[in-house]
């Protein structure tokens, strides 16, 4: 027995078969919600702590209503005037959802019968929960300690995800704006950059906001025998796709209101493109085939425009209008994953200032390379020479999840995300998606991530998503979503043995996405260093005349 | 300390005991003998005791109302009328809560038997209180559900509460399971109808 003073006594059996309510005074408040508490009985000739979590905590005992009467009269004083003096007054009745005993194999067991009347239960020590709640310690291959239990003191009980849990089982970050999931996301990653993982990792940035990760490089913490991370930041001027590498579906969607006979003489162009070429083809390649025509005739100059069929005039004009006026597609360059993506390496992807439709593919495109790859990688068919060979599992971290696989549409990135979360775990490809709208998160998707980090979210269509998305969590847990504050999280599924109550540690480097001071900003605006400086920039020649207030004869000027 | 003598009951458990008065025992009782919530013992005629709690007091007194002159001055009456002043008296209604038989254990609650008409009632030893309270070894209040039964009656709640003030006092290794009780019995008996 951990704990020696028992908090409360059992009462009965819950609502449910596997809850259980006891009753206990608490005047010191340390039954709060999501706590864990214990009692002890014996399974199968074994003596075992049944571990469970205190889900609801109703008063049994209250003031009545007309003692309450004057706020400035504790009703405790006017209890003392009609000669009650016992202390403590409260009593409640705390609900505890089962959780079971810890089996290191079989993770928690539940007994199946509920505490008989009358048993003591307990409030489980830090130790205790240090050893049931995570599979693993701080700082063991695959620790990824994200913070500590926030029932707890700071750091008592250490939270830690299992990183074999995530990695092959996928894990989302779900909150509103604000409550700090690009924070969690940072800490996650540098615990995968820590010596004790060196992960191969790419985080799909549409905000760039991820570029102070580069500070683990020269950091400490990261840094042990001749290991230390890379982190390589991949700007949006050094993304490249080369076009051999869209699919028709890609084209298509690149190409938005094309008319029946333009999808075709497109389908037949792509198709012969591909025959002819094989996986290297280039943008002149398949304007020459469009201008082939339906027919497929041969085209002897392809920027001649003489006599042909309009269809065909209108469609090489928007495949060029697409392909060649925006600079991520080329004919050549494409971003090889072997520079992408290596253990002890993150590489940061970042898509700020690319319009979304070229975004999504530049996901869709490095994805499915991702995939086809390590496919090849672990069916025996890859060689260590070619352009995409991954011999090790990579994790993607992708930012904005909701605008790759939405609900209610199919975008290119919808079909390959759901391959690699059913598919995945067989090959090694990992992604983690992180969503401020869960709503707007295609719910297939989202029931797929085994490990969900759920912050604080308030809009009711987000937790309606969240609860018919996310199985894990308990109704109990999900009620606490808008009540959690900026930096705590509800992490539950693969990667750790029962849901729990997270207080996000502090991160090693500095947060990236803090929210502009708008107010300090402007006063910046009258320092005297600011009005110095306007006044240099707007100085006139020392002979010039005065200037002008008239607007009219400052254009003379 | 006898305090008195059994005269009526009104059921199997309500007794009244009619305090003596001067001249009708060796000892008049004090007061407190016969105290809201003191343990007493109805002597029965095979040597035991029922055992029981003072539940409420009243007084006897036939001249209340009668404000008419009197020919004889009230401290001539023992002399002329000695059998006048008998008709003053104080009675105590006494709740029987368990019994004490002669041989045997100690029983807690409704006793088989029931009193006499004139057995002597007399306040419990410190020793005899114990002795009552400790049925099978253990500690125990067996008799609580039969008051808790009386809650028609007002003075049911402060006479619970009197005892397991008393016995607090009595048993202080029982003090935290009497404490728990107390509270309960508290809030009842004095928040809740205030509310």
């Amino acid at each position: 027995m951990l704990d020696t003073v028992p908090i409360g006594t059992t009462k009965g059996p819950g609502e449910t078969p596997h809850e259980y309510v006891f009753v206990a005074a608490d005047p010191e408040q340390r039954v709060k919600y999501g706590e864990f508490v214990y009692y002890e009985t014996t399974v199968e000739g074994a003596r075992r702590d049944i571990l469970g979590r205190v889900s609801a905590r109703v008063p049994l005992r209250l003031y009545p209503d007309t003692f309450l009467a004057d706020p400035t009269v504790p009703p405790q004083e006017v209890a003392d005037l009609l000669g009650y003096e016992h202390e403590p007054h409260e009593l409640f009745q705390i609900t505890v959802t089962i959780l079971g005993y810890y089996d290191p194999v079989m993770g928690f067991v539940n007994p199946r019968v509920p505490p008989p009347s009358g048993t003591p239960i307990h409030i489980a020590s830090d130790a205790m929960l240090g050893e049931v709640l995570c599979k693993l310690q701080p700082e063991a291959l695959g620790a990824v300690h994200i913070g500590s239990l926030l029932s707890r003191s700071r750091d008592a009980v250490p939270i830690v995800l299992d990183a074999r849990g995530f990695t092959s089982t996928h894990m989302a970050i779900i909150a509103s704006t604000g409550s700090g999931k690009s924070y969690l996301a940072g800490v996650v990653l540098e615990e995968l950059m820590r010596p004790y993982n060196r992960a191969a990792v790419l985080v799909i940035d549409p905000h760039a906001e991820y570029d102070t990760l580069r500070e683990m490089q020269g950091h400490p913490a990261f840094a042990e025998g001749g290991y230390a991370p890379e982190v390589k930041i991949v700007r949006p001027s050094d993304i490249h796709v080369r076009v051999s590498s869209l699919e028709l579906a890609d084209l298509r969607y690149l190409l938005p209101n094309l008319s029946e006979r333009m999808h075709f003489l497109l389908g037949q162009a792509y198709g012969r493109v591909r025959r002819k070429y094989g996986d290297k083809w280039n943008r002149g390649q398949l304007k020459v085939e469009i201008r082939a025509g339906l027919r497929g005739e041969a085209v002897t100059d392809p920027e001649a425009d003489g006599d042909e069929d309009p269809t065909v005039g209108a469609l090489i004009w928007r495949v060029g209008q697409v392909l060649e006026q925006s600079p991520i597609f080329d004919d050549n360059r494409n971003l090889p994953l072997t520079s992408l993506l290596r253990p002890g390496q993150c590489t940061i992807l970042q898509l700020n200032e690319i319009p979304d439709r070229e975004q999504q593919i530049i996901v869709a495109t490095l994805l499915r390379r991702l995939n086809q790859s390590r496919m090849d990688t672990v069916r025996g068919r890859a060689h260590p020479d070619d352009e995409d060979y991954i011999p090790y599992p990579a994790f993607v971290l992708i930012e904005e999840a909701h605008n790759f696989a939405p609900a209610n549409a199919d975008l290119v990135t919808t079909g390959i995300l759901k391959q690699i979360l059913s598919e995945g775990r067989k090959f090694g490809v990992s992604v983690g998606l992180i969503s401020q709208r869960p709503g707007k998160l295609d719910s297939d998707v989202l029931s797929q991530c085994m490990t969900q980090c759920i912050m604080r979210i308030v809009n009711p269509i987000d937790q309606a998503r969240v609860a018919e998305s996310v199985e894990s969590v308990g109704r109990d847990l999900l009620s606490e979503l808008p009540a959690l504050s900026k930096g705590q999280v509800i992490v539950a599924g693969a990667s750790v043995n029962t849901p729990v109550l997270v207080q996000v540690r502090q991160r090693l480097t500095r947060h990236g996405a803090e929210d502009l001071n708008a107010p300090e900003e402007w006063r910046k605006y009258f320092s005297e260093d600011a009005l110095f400086q306007r006044e240099r920039d707007n100085a006139r020649p020392p002979d010039s005349p005065p200037r002008s207030d008239d607007p009219f004869e400052r254009l003379f000027d | 300390m006898y305090i008195g003598k059994i005269v009526n009951a009104s059921s199997h458990v309500d007794y009244v005991c009619q305090v003596y008065g001067p001249g009708e025992a060796e000892q008049i009782p004090a007061p407190l003998d016969y105290g809201f919530g003191a343990f007493i013992g109805i002597e029965q005629e095979d040597g035991g005791l029922l055992v029981g709690l003072i539940a409420n007091t009243m007084l006897l007194n036939p001249e209340f109302g009668n404000l008419g002159p009197r020919l004889s001055p009230q401290d001539e009456l023992a002399v002329f009328s000695p059998d006048y002043l008998a008709e003053q008296a104080t009675l105590v209604a006494i709740t029987v809560i368990g019994a004490m038989p002669a041989e045997g254990p100690v029983l807690q609650g409704v006793p088989p038997v029931s009193a006499c008409i004139d057995a002597r009632v007399r306040r419990l030893t410190d020793a005899e209180v114990r002795a009552f309270h400790v049925c099978g070894g253990r500690f125990q209040l067996g008799y609580m559900a039969l008051l808790q039964g009386m809650q028609s009656n007002p003075l049911i709640p402060p006479l619970l509460l009197q005892v397991t003030h008393d016995l607090m006092g009595r048993f202080p290794e029982q003090a935290s399971r009497l404490a728990i009780l107390r509270c309960n019995l508290a809030w009842r008996a004095a928040v809740l109808p205030a509310g």
